[in-house]
């Protein structure tokens, strides 16, 4: 079991990079966008035509496809003041309720989120001023979301693994350090 | 059951879920699904929470946060902490406890590149911290200043933390990040008071340095230039409304990325930086789509109008109503993630506040004052923890014993901000 969790986990995470990595990419944009339409609007008096709806549907994929990749690296806001003292099953059993829980959550995102996408598909829909479709960014939403149920998934089946065996060692959760809380 | 009833439980159920270590984004949004799915049915929950992660990303207002945080990374690689760090050493070195107060100016200046406390207490505890005790200076006082100094980022422009407020309450961005300036100047003079009566009282807790002559000083006015730029973008820019708060954003992430570029930053770490500021910008966004769930669900119950209308009924004068609050932040604040902490609390205390005639960009501005308290208050105090987790070797009980004189002058800044709302309002009053 060990050995198939930790395959899925090598073979997540250069797509959790790769996509989080865009998101990046897309910020440099964004700031690229923004510096263009202050001199293009101050300067020549030539603002960008539909700089809105580009920055908003660049916010889709920026605030989207990076999620996977945060919870690979429990980058999510928690608090650990009660669980961090705990050991061995207590442990991994609030764990894996805990990842279970997210699953959840993220299984009525994409859920959702793929409905969405099947109206926009099939019903149309764009953005106001140059007609970009919505069904762009809903779909890297969709996608982002199905990525970070993937994980999930793999930290919950770790978690029940560590339950069952609480003194292994693992290449998906962290079992020995303590996690901080973080903040934004 | 009773919608009211549902409501209750909900709260009871985010504050267990959090209390087990569920995260706050995922404990917020299940519990308003599952509300939901009692109150309206499976599909409609579904429905109703499934738009969300792109009906409240994809909106231009909310681009000024990946801005602001790319901008803090990119200012570390700019140099930009090195040079404000030793220009403030050359200025105010020879003080009494000097380089603690070079350590707060340096914070301030890294604070206006950065909107994120934990990111400037990470800096400075490698910069500030090894340089004071190299000097002699007392551990405790030391780590005390690196903590507290980080606080700093959360009201001094850029701030991510009242960019959320902003978002979640739906006010003026800009108006906010104005008015969180004075504040942020007056928190610096109550934290230079505090080391200067700390070090008088005990002068063997910080060593004098050597005298600095003022060609030295007028030499490091230049390094300067990078954090007087962005400074001059934002506060101009949204001051005279010639820029929207995302297009300052932009304009001081570019001087910030030119800059880094002139330090010859590699692809490795900005490869690396982007990946950071990605990281950060989505668990604040998975934080803002639960909460908002959470909201959908709670607005259902009527819950925020009935405690909205009982606070407001009650027979007690205003002033006594917002101490309450005040004291309630403080306490959460000791266990709770700042926020967290806010997100979760602002469905309920927001429309209170309000209804009370309380202003909401003032109260936008104590409830970051107040959240930035709880990050160096033990047990739970983030920035302290930062420290910590630098620098194992020095025990959190004595970064916190270093806190505690500043906590005296927390709660002078607290009352200033209460007595004299003018001074917080009188900038964002001038853009109206």
């Amino acid at each position: 079991m060990k050995s198939v969790t930790g395959l899925a986990d090598r073979l997540l995470r250069p797509f959790e990079a790769l996509i989080a990595y865009a998101a990046g990419v897309l910020v440099l944009v964004l700031m690229v966008l923004g510096v263009v339409e202050v001199v293009g609007r101050s300067v020549f008096n030539n603002p960008i035509h539909g700089n809105l709806d580009i920055v908003e549907q660049l916010m889709a994929p920026i605030a989207a496809f990076g999620i996977a990749y945060c919870q690979s690296k429990f980058g999510n806001v928690r608090m650990t003041l009660l669980t961090r003292d705990m050991r061995g099953r207590t442990k991994w059993l609030v764990e894996a309720l805990s990842y279970a829980v997210s699953m959840f959550v993220v299984f009525v995102y994409l859920k959702g989120s793929y409905m969405n996408l099947q109206r926009s598909l099939t019903l149309g829909g764009d953005t106001g001023e140059i007609g970009i479709p919505l069904w762009i960014g809903i779909a890297c939403v969709t996608v982002a979301l199905g990525l970070l149920l993937a994980r999930l998934a793999l930290q919950t089946l770790e978690a029940l693994r560590l339950f069952t065996v609480p003194g292994d060692t693992s290449d998906v959760l962290q079992t020995q350090s303590h996690e901080t809380p973080q903040e934004g | 059951m009773d919608p009211v009833t549902l409501g209750y439980i909900g709260i009871a159920l985010v504050i267990t879920l959090i209390v087990l270590g569920v995260p706050v984004a995922f404990a917020t949004a299940f519990t308003g699904i599952c509300g939901l799915i009692m109150i309206r049915g499976f599909d409609v929950a579904v429905g109703l929470a499934g738009i969300i992660p792109y009906s409240e990303s994809a909106h231009y207002s909310l681009s000024v946060l990946p801005l602001f945080i790319a901008i803090g990374f990119l200012a570390m690689h700019a140099g930009i902490t090195t040079s404000a760090y030793n220009a403030a050493r050359v200025w105010v070195g020879r003080a009494p406890g000097g380089l603690a107060t070079a350590t707060i100016f340096a914070s301030a200046g890294f604070a206006a590149v950065s909107g994120a406390s934990t990111a400037s207490t990470a800096v400075f505890t490698r910069l500030a911290l090894p340089e004071m005790e190299k000097r002699g200076y007392d551990q405790a006082l030391a780590t005390g200043v690196v903590a507290v100094g980080g606080t700093l980022a959360a009201l001094i422009p850029p701030s991510a933390i009242l960019v959320i407020y902003g978002i979640l309450v739906e006010e003026s961005i800009g108006a906010l990040l104005l008015a969180g300036f004075v504040p942020g100047l007056i928190s610096i003079v109550v934290y230079l008071l505090v080391i200067t009566i700390v070090v008088t009282v005990k002068p063997s807790l910080a060593p004098r340095l050597e005298r600095t002559t003022m060609m030295e000083k007028i030499k490091t006015i230049p390094q300067l230039a990078g954090i007087m730029l962005v400074v001059g973008v934002i506060l101009v820019g949204i001051y005279f409304g010639i820029m929207t708060p995302t297009e300052s954003a932009a304009v001081a992430t570019a001087i910030m990325f030119v800059m880094a570029l002139a330090k010859k930053i590699s692809f490795a770490d900005l490869r690396l930086g982007l990946l950071d500021t990605v990281k950060t910008t989505v668990m604040i966004f998975m934080v803002i789509w639960g909460v908002l769930v959470f909201v959908r669900f709670l607005a259902f119950t009527g819950l925020p109008g009935i405690i909205t209308d009982s606070v407001v009924g009650l027979d007690v004068p205003r002033w006594v109503i917002l101490l309450a609050v005040v004291i309630l932040y403080l306490l959460m604040g000791m266990v709770l993630d700042g926020m967290g902490m806010m997100m979760l609390t602002l469905p309920v205390v927001y429309p209170a506040i309000v209804g009370l005639g309380y202003d909401p960009i003032w109260f936008g501005v104590l409830l970051v004052k107040l959240i930035e308290v709880g990050v160096v208050t033990p047990p739970v105090g983030l920035n302290c923890y930062v420290v910590n987790g630098i620098r194992p070797d020095i025990p959190l009980d004595k970064v916190f014993k270093g806190v505690a004189p500043f906590l005296v002058g927390e709660i002078v800044i607290i009352a200033i901000i209460i007595l004299f709302p003018d001074l917080i309002l009188f900038l964002p009053n001038m853009i109206k």
